[in-house]
């Protein structure tokens, strides 16, 4: 099928896709808040998939991920509220907006380690206060009154709708990030991250990677962005704080900080445990701090590594039971 | 690739759109149903409220107190014959977290109302919510000036708003304190914004002293206010107003003392919590801030009504410790929405609503309060001063004007 050789997707992805697609269908006589729970979550990918672009395959520690969400829920709010477009076009405007503040971070992209981890972290806190003391933005006190959102006539406030546009979203997103994973860029990407010099050598320009990248995460964090705000109706500063870079960061290294398919589950557990182990009061930062520790320890390579690891062996298990030509365990009957 | 799988993908996309428009026909229909039920002898309330973070104990101290008032209302046989059951949330400082937790009280928890945020970001970017599902929400501590003023009609409050405390605030400092250069340093969140502003704009238009400074930083991350301070050294203003929290106005005072500037310090309710004095230690002694419960001061008696007598003395023997204003609007917020359900006879959020309006002489544990249209509250206020061990002493109560 055209579509799965063009996003390299395997036959159970579509199974998944479907069961998620379904999820909400049960959901909505059951419980409708596990719809907008699940829309979160995706929203949660989305900003995941952005980051694991910069700091899981460029190698580029980005902490500073929250601004460009930030800056493209603000600027997709403010042209809503000022010039009344419509909600894709806001939405390209969030976009744009996000991926050009990733373009002014192009100068320190030169940075390497902690000295770019550094920058970025000012960029994240610099942003904060420009939400806050720009004269058009609101300041503390938030912005208010954004158009909702909907497409074609039809209006985004019902969960179970937004949920779907979310979800087609992601997969859009995903499919990006999936493609650029694997064809010359994504390689080329790898070499940088591995031997900086020997890429060079072989004519790859890093800083350029670098940059690209850099302005596709910030444009899938400004797309999530203009997507919270147009759905709430209302944004403010403290939601885009270093705190919440640092989540997004957890969801990356949680999923797994090398596989493109790591933000799906690292957003998953990371927002399962937050909403719900409330029963847990105040002794639910043990449970989290424990929880980290023990994925640190037992699967370093975050969820979707422990996937792959198992798949791995099954696959190999698989292989030489069944190979022709050399079986390291004797099946006869001695 | 195989023809099986194939038909397998068709299939499943198939599937999909099937479900999608089946799901967009759903959505019409069923907008607000759910097969949950409550039990009919059960009354859930939500509570909403960062109990883990850097203003935890805030938190914890007011679900205590709500815990207790809670407990008390069981005991005496509930509401309306139904016993409450309080469902926390934890929203931690995060306004995004906040909106969903209001989601999952009023969707799936299906609270008819909600006692909460205190941290006035949290409270703002919930109001919406609250007002479309028409489920009251009272909140036990955020001051923030502009929540009932955009015209909500379902927030109202347990605490004062932050109004109050900088007016009462900028009066006793220009009339009584004679103050004429004022410095304020607060936090730059919305709280600290609004109260600063507030008392900037007080003292400016009484025309009797002058604003020399007004600094602002970001709370949850500012540590080192020396450079801030600095400048004030050569010529120390009369007064430094601290519109922020307890943490960052115990750390300004002592590195205020420390960098030898001497002047008075005069805070918002915020320095009335323990971590003021926790923090700032020594260099703290002598602030004086407002608050409308006294129940911690010393000479409490001479300046209290019966009902905070009253609410102090039963605290003190529960618990063996001294109460703090988070525990009185805590217990006092629990109280008014229970009142109001009494009234109200009903959980219908329109009925509790205008029961809660209609509460115009109500005993508090702080005094008598009484609601205003906007859903702010009228209660007397006070100036307290920290005392040499960390007790507070009240020195004088004033009524603000509306």
């Amino acid at each position: 099928m055209a579509l799965r050789k063009l996003i390299h997707a395997p036959r159970w992805s579509f199974i998944f896709v479907a069961l998620v697609a379904l999820f909400p269908i049960w959901a909505n006589s059951y419980d409708r808040f596990l719809i907008v729970f699940a829309t979160n979550i995706l929203i949660y990918i989305m900003l995941g998939l952005g980051l694991q672009a910069i700091f899981g395959s460029a190698g580029m520690v980005e902490l500073c991920h929250a601004a460009f969400f930030g800056i493209g829920a603000y600027s997709s709010a403010l042209i809503g509220i000022k010039w009344r477009l419509p909600f894709p076009l806001t939405a390209v405007a969030g976009i744009l907006t996000a991926g050009l503040s990733g373009l002014i971070m192009v100068p320190i992209i030169r940075l390497r380690e902690v000295y770019y981890a550094m920058s970025t972290f000012a960029f994240g806190a610099i942003v904060v206060v420009l939400m806050k003391e720009l004269p058009f933005t609101g300041g503390v006190n938030g912005l208010g009154g954004i158009p909702k959102a909907s497409i074609a006539g039809i209006r985004l406030e019902d969960p179970l709708v937004f949920f779907y546009i979310v979800l087609i979203l992601v997969i859009a997103v995903y499919g990006l990030f999936s493609k650029l994973s694997t064809n010359l860029f994504g390689m080329s990407l790898n070499a940088v991250r591995q031997n900086e010099p020997a890429a060079e050598s072989v004519g790859i320009y890093p800083n350029r990677l670098r940059s690209l990248v850099t302005i596709l995460g910030a444009g899938s964090a400004g797309l999530a962005g203009s997507l919270v705000a147009h759905i709430q109706g209302f944004i403010n500063p403290d939601m885009f704080t270093v705190d919440k870079s640092l989540f997004i960061l957890g969801i990356v290294v949680v999923g797994g900080l090398r596989y493109i398919r790591g933000p799906w589950p690292g957003a998953l557990v990371m927002m399962f445990i937050s909403e719900y182990t409330r029963e847990l009061k105040e002794y639910i930062q043990l449970v989290y701090g424990l929880i980290l520790a023990l994925s640190m320890i037992f699967f370093p390579k975050g969820l979707w590594g422990l996937v792959t690891l198992l798949w791995k062996q099954k696959a190999i298990r698989h292989y030489l039971e069944n190979s022709e030509t050399w079986k390291p365990y004797s099946k006869s009957k001695t | 690739m195989g023809e099986m799988s194939r038909k397998l993908s068709a299939m499943g996309m198939v599937l999909i759109m099937f479900f999608m428009f089946d799901a967009f026909a759903l959505a019409k229909k069923s907008h607000g149903q759910g097969a949950k039920s409550v039990p009919a002898n059960e009354l859930k309330i939500g509570w909403m409220g960062g109990i883990t973070g850097i203003l935890a104990e805030l938190g914890l101290n007011v679900r205590e107190a709500t815990d207790w008032a809670v407990e008390e209302a069981n005991q005496a046989g509930g509401i309306n014959g139904r016993q409450i059951r309080i469902v926390y949330a934890d929203t931690k400082i995060d306004p995004q977290l906040a909106r969903q937790s209001a989601e999952r009280l009023i969707m799936s928890d299906r609270v008819p109302a909600i006692i909460g945020d205190y941290y006035t970001p949290n409270t703002d970017a919930i109001l919406e919510i609250v007002e479309k599902a028409k489920v009251p929400l009272i909140t036990p501590g955020s001051g923030g000036i502009m929540l009932t003023q955009k015209g909500y009609k379902y927030i109202f409050r347990g605490c004062y708003s932050s109004e109050f405390d900088a007016l009462v605030a900028g009066r006793y400092a220009v009339e009584n304190m004679k103050a004429r250069r004022i410095v304020i340093m607060g936090a730059s969140d919305s709280f600290g914004r609004s109260v600063g502003d507030a008392f900037e704009k007080y003292v400016k238009g009484s025309g009797k002293a002058e604003i020399v400074g007004y600094d602002t930083y970001d709370f949850a991350t500012t540590k080192d206010f020396t450079n801030l301070l600095l400048k004030y050294k050569a010529n120390p203003p009369d007064i430094i107003y601290l519109s922020g929290a307890q943490a960052d106005g115990g750390l300004i005072t002592k590195q205020a003392v420390e960098a030898g500037i001497k002047t008075q310090f005069l805070g918002n309710l915020a320095q009335t919590k323990s971590a003021y004095y926790k923090i700032g230690g020594k260099a703290t002694v002598g602030t004086i801030a407002t608050t409308s419960f006294i129940g911690m001061a010393e000479n409490y008696r001479d300046f209290a009504e019966p009902s905070t007598v009253k609410f102090t003395e039963a605290f003190v023997k529960r618990y063996q410790k001294a109460p703090t204003l988070d525990h009185a609007q805590g217990y006092d917020t629990t109280n008014m929405l229970l009142e109001a359900f009494r009234i109200a006879k009903s959980t219908d959020g329109e009925k509790v609503r205008e029961a809660l309006l209609g509460l115009s002489d109500y005993k508090s544990a702080r005094g008598t309060i009484k609601m205003l249209p906007n859903g702010d509250i009228l209660v007397k206020m006070f100036l307290i001063q920290l005392m040499d061990d960390g007790k507070w002493k009240v020195l004088a109560a004033i009524m603000p004007k509306v």
